[in-house]
């Protein structure tokens, strides 16, 4: 019982970090209905700018901030080169874009890095703490804490403030919205922004956490994310924070009772059961084709 | 007009038989050095590859990248049919491509039938997860893989069977089953109003595409002696894509000439690959920006287009 | 007993009443416009026919069927066919294509006929070109039959459209506004048309069209939706007379001035 509750709690770090990205997958895919492959690549980055920023002997907190706004940047940038020229052209050389845009900063940065896997330096204190027998390392604390502020702060700007109801204009009807005076091409610049400064996050966390870095360390991330998403209803913010949750969960426990060859496979199992069963996802609302 | 078909028909064979020959003599001659013969041999691997590829990518419109995972289930499924279970070529082949199909439907069905564009990701990751247990499973050789594969395939086999798959996916295409597939990638809801079972055709389309995948997958492990599960990552199913989209969507002359193309590009740049790597994600992010339709678009090269080209417009008068 | 018999058909999106206790007739021969400001439901009454969409509730029965829980290409091979209000041609295909891609559902061979091009190939699609050529003759689109559906013509477009949907063979052929973007001459040959394939094709039909000139000209019954109900219905004559078709057409201050 009492290893069931760690893996619980293993899981809910894990996923935590599957939350982050996940939310930036499901707001990108809810306002252009695109699954930004490049989602987990840009993670990948950001916790190299992390990493950048530790070695320089920069303290945890400025390393996340720096990380995120230079992926921030990063985003708007993918957005503009690789996405926005293709906004009406068919799905398929929209996504073949989007893996272009992917493989580019995997392998750019194999090219100028080189493919060596790095570590952080210490941040801060590895301290183990003990309740009632059940493991929490302050990494917990720092990964729990930290997705706990980003997603309140998300929560904020989403639903308080002028630009978060821009978003969720331009999600829900991008011709009305633009007849209503916003301007559809910045919103959706903000919306990659947004979620690019929250995978950096969680490119920083995973770099810690597994304590390696390396350039397709976003590959499988974003690929459980994104189930993740699905998971939760693809393009609902709170439905990709449960979906990243309970992916977490399921997949600390599979490895945890022996199944860590197959932990990867969770994920997909996942993803084809959800098609079968409940193709909206958990919190999704089922979306009709205008035709 | 039949006439004028038996005669193009009878040159194609003329120039099919030629190529053929010569390469032969090359090889039983020892004029085509190893390296070559090793590229020759890769080059019809790929078009094998990016025309089975371009079928689900090109002519249904829905992105796969688990082509490399189905590759792989061909080739260790027909390796352990020769190997293991002691049985001919032929049926190992067979196998692998049953096996693939068989692995494309399961995960061809449930994506497919609702949502196409999960297909991508879903393809994705069980090539990931296809490498994943290879190298966990002691009895197919783990991270080593397989090592002393009889060589199996030689130049009849390779040149035939690549012809064999072009000819049998160009007949499909033009039969009322590849229309139907088109009209799904034209418009699904239009196509699913004039009687077209969508569902039925996406995944019929992508199954064979396994197949075809998995075909390719046998000859590799037939001919190159080894299979490991790293040569089936990822990246594979990447190359695979961008032969596809430069030869352009929907053209099988085009997968030819983008694999043909890939293939001595990755030849030139083989001590470069994170450079290769970036080089492909350019080319397909231009190409899917200012030319998704590829080097031919749909168009295939024919004597038509070539007389075209040529500055002779008999051809074309007529539709003005 | 009727055709098609629809009732109480009712249709929700999240909050929004689409459609509301909808209920039709038709017999056999029929030629029924469907007509009503804009957002009034029509569209939403052929997604439903055809499966687009389940209803939330209410019966559709046609030819003695039950239609609910049926895919739209299953709906098709029972005998309803459409055309969409925004063309939703096989633009990238040839003229040929579009129509034999239709008429083929019931006309079909199987797979190893056609990688191996056998006989049953050969034979069934002779038999599809002759007659999809035949359809395009018809609607004098048969000097196009090579050309790309996107580089036709708007008005060409629109009849390639309802070619293609007679090529499923039906039985009951949905218009969704056909004279749409065409100019007066267009839409009085589209007036003939219209009678001419009912006619020649035994068909019924159901129009949905903002021309009431088309409307009036070419329909027995016309059916008045407002809001996602029924609120009036009779002969061309009748609506144009009826207090309630105006009111919902000008607003209550058109009534009063």
């Amino acid at each position: 019982m009492q290893e069931f509750f760690q893996q619980l709690l293993n899981g809910l770090s894990l996923g935590s970090i599957y939350a982050l990205i996940a939310v930036g997958y499901t707001m990108v895919y809810g306002i252009i209905q695109l699954i930004n492959f490049a989602h987990g690549d840009v993670l990948m980055v950001g916790a190299y700018v992390g990493l950048g920023m530790a070695l320089a002997g920069f303290g945890l907190v400025p390393s996340i901030l720096v990380a995120m706004l230079v992926c921030a940047v990063l985003g708007v940038v993918l957005e503009r080169v690789a996405y926005r020229p293709l906004r009406n052209a068919s799905r398929l050389a929209a996504l073949t874009s989007a893996i272009g845009a992917s493989l580019f900063l995997e392998y750019g940065m194999m090219a100028v890095f080189s493919p060596r896997t790095r570590s952080y330096p210490v941040l801060l204190p590895d301290k183990i703490y003990n309740f009632y027998g059940i493991r929490i390392a302050t990494k917990d604390f720092l990964i729990l804490g930290t997705t706990l502020v980003l997603v309140v702060f998300l929560q904020y700007i989403v639903y308080r403030t002028k630009t978060g109801k821009a978003m969720r204009a331009v999600s829900f009807d991008k011709d009305a919205a633009r007849l209503m005076g916003i301007n559809v091409d910045s919103t959706i610049a903000v919306t990659f922004a947004l979620g690019s400064a929250l995978a950096a996050a969680a490119g920083v966390l995973i770099g810690i956490y597994f304590n390696a870095v390396y350039p397709l360390m976003g590959l499988m991330p974003g690929l459980k994310a994104f189930v993740a998403a699905v998971l939760g209803g693809i393009g609902n913010i709170p439905g990709a924070m449960v979906g990243g949750i309970l992916l977490g969960m399921t997949e600390a426990l599979v490895s945890g009772y022996g199944g860590s060859m197959f932990r990867d496979a969770v994920a997909f199992a996942i993803l084809i059961l959800i098609l079968l069963v409940k193709p909206t996802g958990l919190l999704g609302t089922r979306v009709e084709e205008k035709v | 007009m039949k006439e004028k078909n038996w005669f193009q028909t009878l040159i194609i064979f003329i120039v099919l038989f030629a190529v053929y020959g010569v390469v032969q003599l090359g090889i039983s001659e020892n004029l085509i050095s190893d390296y070559y013969q090793t590229n020759i041999f890769l080059a019809g691997i790929n078009i094998i590859l990016a025309a089975t590829l371009n079928l689900i990518n090109g002519f249904t419109g829905h992105l796969s990248l688990g082509h490399a995972g189905f590759m792989a289930v061909g080739a260790y499924t027909s390796v352990v049919v020769t190997m293991k279970l002691g049985y001919p070529f032929p049926l190992a082949v067979l196998a692998g491509m049953v096996f693939a199909a068989v692995v494309g439907f399961i995960i061809g069905l449930p994506t497919l039938r609702l949502r196409g564009d999960y297909l991508a990701i879903a393809t994705l990751g069980f090539g990931e997860i296809i490498r994943v247990i290879l190298v966990n499973v002691e009895y197919l050789g783990g991270a080593t893989g397989i090592l002393g594969i009889p060589r199996l395939v030689n130049w009849t086999w390779l040149f035939w069977g690549t012809v064999l798959t072009l000819v049998l996916i160009r007949n499909f295409v033009r039969s009322s089953h590849g229309r139907a597939c088109l009209a799904i990638r034209e418009n699904e809801i239009a196509a699913e109003m004039m009687g077209v079972n969508s569902t039925y055709y996406k995944v019929l389309a992508f199954v064979l595409g396994a197949a075809g995948a998995g075909f390719a997958g046998s000859l590799y492990a037939h001919y190159f002696y080894v299979i490991q599960p790293s040569k089936f990552s990822f990246l594979l199913s990447f190359d695979i894509l961008v032969m596809v989209m430069v030869g352009g969507l929907g053209s099988l002359t085009g997968s030819c000439v983008g694999a043909l193309l890939l293939t001595v590009l990755s030849a030139l740049l083989q001590n470069f690959p994170e450079f290769r790597m970036v080089l492909y994600a350019v080319m397909l992010i231009i190409s899917a920006i200012y030319r998704p339709q590829g080097l031919f678009g749909d168009k295939e090269i024919s004597a038509q287009l070539l007389s075209r080209w040529g500055g002779i417009f008999r051809a074309t008068s007529r539709s003005e | 007993m009727p055709l098609l018999e629809v009732s109480k058909l009712s249709k929700s999106f999240g909050g929004l009443v689409a459609l509301y206790n909808f209920n039709l007739a038709v017999e056999q021969g029929e030629l029924i416009g469907l007509i009503g400001p804009n957002g009034a439901g029509k569209t939403t009454v052929f997604n439903l026919l055809t499966g687009l969409y389940p209803p939330s509730s209410g019966k559709m029965v046609f030819a003695g069927k039950d239609l609910r829980g049926k895919k739209p290409h299953q709906i098709t091979r029972m005998g309803i066919a459409r055309t969409f209000q925004n063309i939703r041609l096989f633009g990238n295909l040839t003229v040929l294509d579009n129509v034999k891609i239709a008429y083929q559902s019931g006309h079909n061979y199987g797979l190893i006929p056609a990688f191996f091009r056998l006989p049953p190939f050969q034979k069934k699609e002779k038999e599809i070109e002759e007659a999809s050529l035949e359809l395009l003759e018809i609607f004098r689109l048969r000097e196009r039959a090579g050309e790309r559906a996107a580089n036709l013509p708007y008005g060409e477009q629109r009849r390639l459209e309802i070619a293609r949907a007679l090529a499923t063979k039906p039985r009951l052929l949905l218009l969704d506004e056909p004279a749409a973007g065409m100019n007066p001459q267009e839409t009085k040959e589209l007036q003939s048309l219209i009678r001419w394939i009912r006619d020649h094709f035994q068909l019924t039909v159901i129009l949905i069209e903002h021309d009431m000139s088309l409307v009036m000209g070419v329909c027995e019954r016309v059916v008045v939706l407002d809001y996602g109900s029924i609120i009036a219905e009779g002969t061309p004559e009748e609506i144009k007379e009826d207090p309630r078709v105006i009111e919902a057409y000008l607003g209550e201050e058109g009534v009063a001035s």
